[in-house]
């Protein structure tokens, strides 16, 4: 490719640059490998080839390939991007301030060609792939968390299919003198604003920046029109345009798309605030999800789970639509013990537009792992009430060694599941509305979420290895003391050999609960283990006869 | 040929029918065993396919009120209620109650779509309170094939063994309603008994309805609201609910506290003592009438079921609600404590929501100042659920609390039986209106019975105090 793209002026000035060696010569270092500034990576790197061909042009060798047409010349303007970012930063201090000063502003004027394109539009106006933001390509590389939702699979029939592209951040693309985070803002304003533009669904929703348009277009002229590139002034800019798009953001998330309410629903599903309603699927879909899935165990989940959700909710089609279970069977060894469906068993939902923002596919991962633990906690301390009223059918007269293990079983179950509801959930979710309902940005809406999402992962433990192994276990020995004391007569069980290494187990393990939760509480203090352990240990039993239980066995 | 063509609708036929109930699978699956596919005509396969999967709800209870107290008591209940569902004294969905998160079918079943019946059974041998209820304006709320009035109507005369022995002969008729009433509802979860035990039906019809009920349902649970007799002297309460001016009452008593103790799943303890220093304490009543104290009963009696009636995270069956609190198979005897809490003159504090974090503070200040003793041989704690109020229902009081607890104490009012009942029985007092009846014609030891059931119940909670209980509950069996 011939060196089309330098215009005659520069390619002037660069000649007569040319007679100084040194910088000849700097230009010959900078192009060694190891000193090359851009990245080998990237689809067509706009460094190597073109940088030798600038060598070439200023040892004047190709001089006569220099464009004849004026309109060739405009055509070939907008490449210098990277390039002369690129040359300005070999060149460094030691170029002469005039050529550098010319070189930055060109430079920046195809910048402002981009971002007018980019901010106003929020289209990208990049044929030579030199502008930092640049279209996502599915499964590629590092992708910067954007505003746009995640593809769907084909069975899903959700409301939100965003029309929008998509577009990713690319780092390494920023000139260096934006930094990373302003880069972030202008990337997320053209990203809201393709969102407004091309999902067009509520009529409101448009022309967010359309009152201000010629205002901003003003404005970013007369950045471009300066002599200089002026940081700060341009920080400014892009600052009070992403305010603008945020706030019509918050108020299109908070009040048209109703946040909160979804938030509410999210809550009753994976967080099971609707209590009755899992109860039923708890006990409905017990035959089926109690065994390692089969090919038909997700349709009957769904069947059954839907009508749980009609006979509880009754008239709340709306959001039975919404909400579906999946049993993912897992793909491993065929060896291996597969596990049952209550392990495979995730809530898949559909987050209306645009709510995506927020509800992102990653957090809705999150909230299913939430949701996971939880479902066990709640299955075992149904399971467990069952065996109270087991027990007592089986007309058991006095207290035994086996009613008082289920007592302590259902002790513990029955306070973790008040912690996680009442102290955990509860809680972060009485503070995260009203977080929402100070917040005035959608940068503080999806902060919010965050800390929220944050908080509960870390108070339900699901993130500490340690507390969620000891937490599983405990739940599983409770689990096999239920199906042992089902499938045996109350007295060959309470004699067996079974119930006492139940025992043993279950008393290890809270033990060691409760001598985890302790040393946590005692490095990091956090409000949420002492309400815990306020629970477990309030008449003092397991901190005074916690080592003494195993001694019963 | 035929089964050929057949098979691919039974196949999917098999699909649809594996969503539904296990009776139904069964139904089917022995219907499969039972033919010879050669033959199999897709005809008969029809009307089992037919059926919607069918859910089990969590927790729907009958309400039996059983005597005077019992039906008086329930009547209060019912119209709680129906105030905090929105339902008109008819049954009919009022049209403010458009919330619609409730969940009505804990009590009530629909019979159309705003009709509202409760699952109640209004059982009394004298016809007084009945005929209130019946006359009142909620008259029409009641299923009237649920109202059963004996028909000499000359009531149990305050006689335990009276109400016993007609509850015997009146068995199968008051059975046919119970057993009508129990196949209507899809996920029955138990019966609940409102009753007193000092007087003659609540306590010896009742007790006989319980033993019935243990064994005809011995998968339901059956809990009681039992109301004890003031155990102030009868003088001076004359005013309040409880029959205590009657003579016999610590016979009546303890012939049912055995039924309680054997018979029922469990027991909320309506002790009239208790009711009435709330009553003064913290309702500041001085002296509280007989609706008041009634009045009170039914909000212990309502709010104790809201977490069932609401959708919540939690206690959503009585089962959840009732199985933590009681460990071990007798002790089921739970104390109620009820307060309205009022903050102050302090606005700012009123209008803030009780939350979380106030109960975790309420707890730690309980434990710190050792303000309750527990259990040494197990863990023990305090629960606290939070509910949602009705909506439709405007109290003085923003926030009120109530109390379930087992606590050991209550033997106390046990022992207290068993004293009266042996100061009655040395002097034999009053023990021929007993002997009268068939089962104390030939001895009194079905009394002497159920003093030793009292007595054992009492020494088991004292051993429940102790850190061996287990060594002791070992023993006993």
């Amino acid at each position: 490719m011939p060196l089309t793209w330098i215009e005659s002026a520069e390619l002037s000035i660069l000649h007569r640059r040319r007679v100084r060696g040194h910088h000849h010569r700097d230009l010959a270092l900078a192009l060694a490998p190891p000193r090359l500034p851009s990245n080998p990576s990237s689809p067509r790197s706009p460094g190597r080839g073109m940088l030798h061909e600038l060598l070439l042009a200023l040892s004047g060798i190709p001089g006569q390939s220099l464009p004849p047409s004026k309109e060739k010349l405009e055509w070939a303007e907008p490449p210098m991007l990277p390039m002369a970012t690129k040359f300005s930063q070999l060149f460094g201090r030691g170029t002469s301030p005039r050529v550098h000063e010319h070189i930055t502003l060109s430079r920046t004027k195809v910048l402002y060609k981009q971002l007018l394109a980019w901010l106003l539009q929020g289209n990208l106006f990049d044929p030579y792939e030199e502008f930092f933001i640049v279209p996502a390509q599915p499964g590629r590389g590092h992708t910067t968390p954007g505003l746009h939702p995640p593809s769907m699979t084909q069975e899903d029939t959700s409301t939100f299919k965003s029309k929008a592209k998509r577009y990713r951040l690319k780092a390494e693309m920023v000139p260096g003198h934006i930094s990373l985070k302003l880069a972030e803002k202008i990337f997320f304003i053209g990203e809201s604003i393709q969102l407004f533009e091309t999902d067009r669904k509520l009529e409101v929703q448009g022309s967010v920046l359309r009152e201000r348009e010629t205002e901003v277009y003003e404005k970013l002229a007369a950045l471009r029109d300066l002599r200089e590139f002026r940081v700060v002034e341009f920080e400014r800019f892009v600052d009070s345009v992403r305010e603008t798009a945020s706030r019509h953001l918050h108020s299109l998330l908070l009040e048209r798309a109703d946040l909160k309410e979804e938030l509410w629903i999210a809550r009753n599903f994976f967080f099971l605030g609707r209590g009755e309603l899992f109860h039923t699927f708890i006990s409905s879909a017990d035959g089926y999800l109690e065994q390692a899935p089969s090919a038909t165990t997700q349709h009957d989940v769904r069947q059954t789970f839907s009508a749980a959700c009609r006979s509880i909710l009754q008239d709340d089609e709306k959001i039975t639509k919404k909400i579906k279970v999946n049993v993912v069977i897992p793909n491993g060894d065929e060896s291996k013990v597969k596990p049952i469906g209550w392990k495979c068993l995730t809530l898949q939902y559909s987050v209306p537009w645009p709510l995506h923002l927020i509800l992102s596919e990653k957090s809705l991962e999150d909230y299913n792992r939430v949701f996971q633990f939880l479902i066990t906690v709640k299955r075992t301390q149904l399971l467990l009430h069952k065996m109270w009223a087991l027990q007592k059918w089986r007309k058991a007269e006095s207290f035994s060694f086996v009613s008082q293990l289920r007592t302590h079983m259902m002790f513990v179950v029955d306070n973790l599941q008040q912690y996680f509801m009442a102290d955990v959930l509860e809680t972060q979710f009485s503070v995260l509305l009203k977080k929402l309902d100070q917040s005035t940005n959608f940068e503080e809406l999806r902060q919010a979420h965050d800390i929220f999402l944050t908080a509960v992962s870390t108070q339900t433990f699901i993130d500490n290895n340690a507390v969620a192994q000891c937490l599983n276990e405990l739940l599983s020995v409770c689990l096999q003391f239920c199906r042992a004391i089902e499938s045996n007569s109350e007295q060959s069980f309470s004699s067996s050999k079974a119930v006492s290494s139940l025992a043993l187990i279950f008393s290890r393990q809270s033990g060691l609960l409760f001598q985890l939760l302790t040393s946590l509480r005692n490095h990091h203090s956090g409000s949420h283990l002492t309400q815990l352990l306020l629970r477990i240990d309030f008449n003092r039993f397991f901190s005074t006869h916690g080592h003494e239980v195993a001694s019963i066995v | 040929c035929l089964f050929g063509n057949t098979f691919p609708r039974i196949r999917e036929r098999f699909n649809e029918s594996q969503q539904s109930s296990g009776r139904e699978r069964r139904a089917r699956k022995s219907l499969c065993l039972n033919r010879n596919p050669k033959i199999l005509n897709p005809i008969p396969i029809e009307p089992i396919v037919l059926t919607v999967l069918t859910v089990i709800m969590p927790c729907e209870m009958i309400m039996l009120q059983l005597g005077q107290c019992g039906n008086q008591i329930g009547f209060e209940f019912w119209k709680k209620l129906c105030a905090e569902h929105g339902i008109s004294p008819e049954g009919i969905l009022e049209e403010h109650a458009t919330e619609g998160t409730d969940r009505k079918d804990v009590f009530f079943y629909q019979a159309d779509d705003e009709h509202y019946i409760p699952r109640s059974v209004l059982l009394d041998l004298e016809p007084r309170v009945i005929n209130n209820i019946m006359n009142s304006e909620y008259k029409k709320l009641y299923n009237p094939e649920n109202v059963y009035l004996a028909k000499d109507g000359g009531g149990a005369g305050n006689n335990w063994a009276s109400g016993y022995s007609q509850g015997q002969k009146l068995y199968e008729e008051v059975f046919d309603i119970i057993d009508r009433e129990a196949d209507g509802s899809d996920s029955l979860e138990g019966f609940v008994l409102t009753h007193s035990i000092a007087g003659g039906t609540g306590s010896g019809m009742g007790s006989y309805i319980l033993e019935r009920l243990a064994d005809r349902y011995p998968k339901k649970l059956v809990q009681t609201y039992s109301v004890f007799p003031n155990q102030e002297t009868s003088s001076d309460a004359l005013s309040s609910v409880g029959v205590s001016d009657v003579v016999v009452q610590p016979y009546n008593s303890l012939l049912t506290l055995k039924r309680l103790t054997r018979s029922a799943d469990c027991v909320v303890v309506l002790d009239n003592t208790a009711l009435n220093r709330i009553a003064t304490d913290r309702l500041h009543i001085s002296n509280p009438t007989f609706s008041q104290i009634n009045e009170l009963v039914s909000t212990i009696m309502s709010v104790s079921t809201t977490t069932l009636r609401y959708p919540s995270y939690m206690n959503n069956d009585l089962i959840g609600l009732i199985a933590p609190l009681i460990p071990t198979p007798n002790l089921h005897f739970l104390m109620t404590g009820y307060t309205p809490l009022t903050t102050a003159a302090d606005t700012q504090a009123a209008i803030r929501k009780t939350t979380v974090l106030d109960v975790h503070k309420s707890l730690q200040r309980i434990r710190e100042r050792k303000l309750a003793g527990f259990i040494p041989w197990g863990p023990a704690s305090i629960q606290v659920a939070l509910s949602r109020k009705s909506p439709y229902v405007k109290t003085a009081h923003r926030v009120s609390g109530l109390m379930l607890a087992n606590h050991t104490s209550i033997s106390s009012l046990f022992q207290r039986a068993l004293r009266d009942y042996d100061k009655l029985r040395k002097r034999e007092a009053f023990i021929e209106q007993f002997r009268k009846e068939e089962m104390f014609a030939d001895g009194l030891e079905e009394m002497d019975d159920s003093r030793e059931v009292v007595q054992r119940l009492v020494d088991e909670y004292q051993a429940a105090t102790k850190p061996d209980y287990l060594t002791w509950g070992m023993q006993q069996s």
